[in-house]
């Protein structure tokens, strides 16, 4: 229960910071940075939920803006990045960003550990 | 233990942000940096824009002085509604930056020489050579001399303000998706930027010339063999002007200078030609009068051939203000309209092959370098230093020399008498009112109008014909010549006396020009412009067959239809080949060819001479005058490449082969053999039959379409953002252009009735955005000779079912 609320909280919180442009692109590994220290989750739950959330947001949002380009960029840009498949190019970006946001929640828990008790 | 885990899940956080924060730099290329590039919130995926188009979209725009409005018809063509000019060239630079604004900046970075600052130092040759051509050299000049009277400014200084109100609209996430593949921001649009754009039209269409060439080849073969491979006058030439026009002035008498030093005593140099815009950007236009067509009506044609790219290098656009109202193309960074059409005429342009670029070689007074001889005197050059940022190295610093004939481009360390100076009529400072030609042009409302619109024009010069509803047709150059004296500017002159100078300039009164002539056309296919009888020497590039084959076709046409002139821009009617082909052919004996010679002879004897893209016979053709051009002239090519010696033409070619077939240059002198015509026919028949059983046995289909592989690239050459391989037809030598990349950049027709009815298409979209539908929509209308009608609109109201969308903007 407590991972899906730190999940759903992380996925509202990164969409908003990075709709809005808050920051650079790394703004999310801060938003999973604070959600890590807030929720309380151990260090791999941590990792899991932020990464999950930013899959789901950056996968999420890239998927939406293609749909709305019928796919025509993101097909030149396969081509540009050695003939991936645009589902596969969505994948990679969801992957990438799901990376930095996971090791972000996990050293927001860490850093609690270290100093929260 | 708690602090190691914490270190080094920071560690791995702060690096994953660090190295996705930074491209990466591979052998060839560079990979933009993965974190912004990737993440749907700032990078590539912001520019995949819906493909679906809100009604109605408002922007504010404070330099505004009243509301106005743009409507795109369903072609994405701006059609600007302002209450006054300096609104509608606002929002002209405005949408033209919405639209094109990477392709803006990267063409004024190619021709400015900046282009080692966004990717580095495999650009900076090119760029140092950029820069030591004077092309800001020049574009500083033009902004000089505008800025003189005053008049125009006000319109160029809108349009930029309206390309920096939009660039000044965007966060980094809205950057073309070309800055953030390369990594890079825009910067701010400026006067200079716009004369940057026009210099670099001046670079691609007037800075041909052949004089180290030249002067290479009379070195070689002496004035006697010079005058004989390499005549300056075509007998049969056609030219844009008939001969019937008559010169009714009085000319500057211009005569040889006595310092002048012959050709011949100068030797050759020893440097490559800088690299040259191809020979075959030319274009056609012409225009018949209301006797030859089928409504009575005058029709103008114009198809500019230019280097085709993605994003092209026109944009459409109507504006519409209570002052003017006019259709056609414009330039990305130029305001108004380039080729179009208002409700009482219609102007296009083709390119004129007058040589305005001679070398001068510089006599230095000693080692330094630093003060040449002129008239007796010694006179100290100018330094400019250059200073150019190099992505990811130390910037560098390099210093041109200006001498009073122009920028020294050419040096030789070793000697202090070879150094070449670069006199180009390009970097002159212009008469202030330069680019109001355009202007006016636009409103021009009759034959007065458009005579007095172009007078004030410099480079690159055009030959602009025109025709108006009230049933005038004409055609005239535009632009500054200057005054020659015979065979100056043909090779490289001595730069120790100004009597080399060029003689001042051809007033624009008496340049060439025809109205209304009796054979109730005009046009021009870049041919000479005038016959012999034109008072003024000048030399230059000029086209053999296109401006014969369009003359010809036009003369026997008679009520002419719109669809006729459509054909005719498609024309693929080869004129080398109607006359080369039946020569080669007849010094050929068919009887004793083997079993694929008679095929390929049946293939080529059947031929119609029509370069159309499913033919084999054109490949035959090509690859045969292609080796028989190389066997004839051995004496020219085994002294150098096209860079080091100029190259005959190739009427020269076929004159040679039908009137002296016994000549000694046919002979190859590396065989004991003495070859003629005959034995040089069927050698170099002989190895086309080599090269096309090579070809076949590549798996490739024999096809003329297989053979050119057409393609229209992306600037920064990106095959995904790129089309290639298309299926067209034509060649260099027919009305329908296509070439290497080069070929009709828009094709243009307007029937001036009571309602204006025109048509135009062009290879490429209105969006430079290539996640834009609009980006390459047009490509396959244009490869299959289809046009558009074009919206030429009264009333905003008119568009109706044609409406895309509105952009409203307010103050």
């Amino acid at each position: 229960m407590k991972f899906l609320l730190a999940l759903v909280l992380t996925i509202l919180v990164a969409f908003l910071v990075q709709y809005f442009n808050i920051g650079s692109w790394w703004s999310l590994a801060v938003v999973t940075f604070i959600t890590g220290v807030v929720m309380k989750l151990n260090a791999w739950k941590s990792f899991a939920f932020g990464f999950l959330a930013i899959v789901l947001v950056w996968g999420g949002y890239a998927y939406f803006l293609n749909d709305l380009n019928n796919g025509i960029l993101a097909a030149k840009m396969g081509v540009i990045f050695k003939g991936l498949d645009v589902r596969s190019l969505i994948a990679v970006s969801a992957l990438i960003g799901g990376i930095v946001g996971g090791l972000g929640a996990m050293t927001g828990r860490l850093a609690w550990e270290l100093v929260g008790k | 233990m708690k602090i190691i885990k914490f270190l080094i899940a920071l560690l791995l956080t702060l690096g994953s942000c660090y190295y996705l924060s930074k491209p990466i730099v591979l052998k060839k290329s560079t990979i933009p940096a993965l974190g912004s590039f990737l993440s749907p919130f700032t990078g590539f995926w912001q520019n995949g824009h819906s493909v679906a188009m809100l009604p109605e979209i408002n922007s504010t725009a404070e330099a505004l002085k009243a509301p106005a409005k743009v409507l795109y018809d369903k072609k994405l063509v701006p059609h600007i509604f302002a209450e006054n000019n300096h609104d509608a060239f606002f929002l002209q630079g405005y949408i033209t930056a919405k639209h094109r604004l990477w392709q803006m900046d990267f063409a004024t970075r190619a021709t400015g020489g900046r282009l080692a600052e966004i990717i580095g130092p495999k650009a900076l040759a090119r760029d140092q050579l950029q820069r030591r051509k004077g092309m800001v050299f020049a574009a500083e000049n033009a902004v000089k001399g505008w800025r003189k009277s005053g008049n125009y400014m006000p319109m160029i200084e809108a349009y930029v303000a309206g390309v920096n109100s939009y660039i000044r609209s965007l966060t980094p996430k809205d950057y073309p998706v070309e800055f953030k593949l390369i990594g890079y921001e825009p910067e701010e649009w400026t006067v200079l930027k716009t004369a940057i754009f026009i210099k670099a039209m001046a670079e691609s269409l007037c800075s041909r010339e052949h004089d180290l060439e030249s002067l290479k080849a009379l070195n070689a073969f002496g004035r006697e063999t010079f005058d004989f491979i390499y005549p300056e006058y075509f007998p049969k030439e056609d030219p844009i002007i008939p001969s019937s026009v008559k010169w009714e002035f009085e000319p500057t008498p211009v005569t040889i200078p006595a310092a002048v030093v012959p050709s011949e005593q100068i030797g050759a140099l020893p440097y490559e030609q800088n690299p040259k815009p191809p020979a075959f950007l030319g274009s056609n236009n012409w225009a018949v009068s209301g006797a030859k067509t089928a409504s009575g009506n005058p029709i103008l044609c114009n198809d500019p051939h230019l280097r085709l790219t993605l994003p092209a290098i026109w944009y459409e656009v109507q504006i519409n203000t209570p002052d003017l109202n006019v259709y056609g193309v414009s330039l990305p960074g130029i305001p108004g309209v380039i080729i179009g059409f208002n409700e009482d005429i219609a102007w296009g342009m083709t390119n004129v092959g007058q040589d305005l670029l001679d070398w001068y070689q510089i006599e230095w007074v000693d080692e330094k370098k630093d003060k040449y001889r002129l008239d007796g005197k010694a006179v100290s050059v100018r330094y400019v230093f250059e200073e150019y940022r190099v992505k990811g190295q130390a910037t560098v610093i390099d210093t041109v020399k200006y001498t009073q004939w122009g920028p020294i481009v050419h040096e030789n360390d070793q000697r202090l008498d070879q150094d070449l100076a670069m006199r180009w009529l390009a970097h002159d400072v212009p008469l202030a009112d330069e680019l109001s030609v355009f202007y006016y042009l636009n409103k021009s409302k009759n034959y007065d109008d458009y005579s007095e619109a172009l007078a004030s024009y410099n480079t690159p010069p055009q030959n602009i014909v025109f025709a108006s509803k009230s049933g005038d047709i004409a055609l005239r150059l535009m632009g500054k010549f200057p005054l020659k004296h015979q065979e100056q500017g043909r090779f490289v002159q001595l730069g120790n006396t100004s009597e080399n100078a060029w003689h001042g300039f051809i007033p624009h009164e008496q340049n060439p020009k025809v109205k209304n002539p009796a054979r109730g056309f005009v046009a021009s296919a870049n041919q000479r412009s005038t016959d012999k009888s034109y008072p003024y020497y000048y030399n230059g590039g000029f086209e053999d067959f296109r401006g014969r084959i369009l003359n010809r076709k036009l003369s026997a046409m008679d009520s002419i239809t719109v669809e006729d002139m459509m054909a005719l821009q498609n024309d693929n009617y080869g004129l080398d080949a109607e006359e080369m082909l039946p020569l080669l052919l007849a010094q050929l004996e068919p009887a004793q060819l083997d079993e694929s010679g008679k095929v390929a002879y049946q293939t080529l004897a059947a031929w119609d001479y029509k370069y159309q893209k499913g033919q084999a016979a054109p490949i035959l053709f090509k690859l045969w005058y292609d080796a028989f051009y190389e066997l004839t002239w051995d004496e020219v090519i085994n002294k150098g490449s096209r860079k080091e010696i100029l190259y005959p033409e190739d009427w020269r070619t076929i004159a040679l082969l039908r009137d002296d077939p016994a000549h000694p240059l046919f002979d190859q002198k590396n065989t004991p053999e003495k070859e003629d015509a005959q034995a040089i026919v069927a050698a170099s028949f002989q190895q086309m039959l080599l090269s096309i059983a090579a070809w076949k046995a590549e798996g490739k289909s024999l096809t003329w379409q297989s053979y050119k592989r057409f393609s229209i690239n992306h600037l920064a050459r990106l095959p995904a953002f790129s089309h290639q391989n298309l299926g067209v037809s034509g060649h260099k030598t027919t009305l329908n252009a296509n070439n290497n990349g080069a070929g009709p950049s828009w094709r243009m027709i307007v029937e001036l009735g009571p309602k204006i009815k025109a048509y135009g298409v062009y290879p490429g979209g209105q969006s430079g955005d290539p996640g834009s539908p609009y980006f390459d929509n047009m490509i396959e209308h244009w490869v299959d000779g289809e046009y558009y009608p074009l919206h030429f609109l009264q009333r905003a109201e008119d568009l109706k079912e044609e409406l895309l969308y509105t952009n409203y903007f307010n103050k």
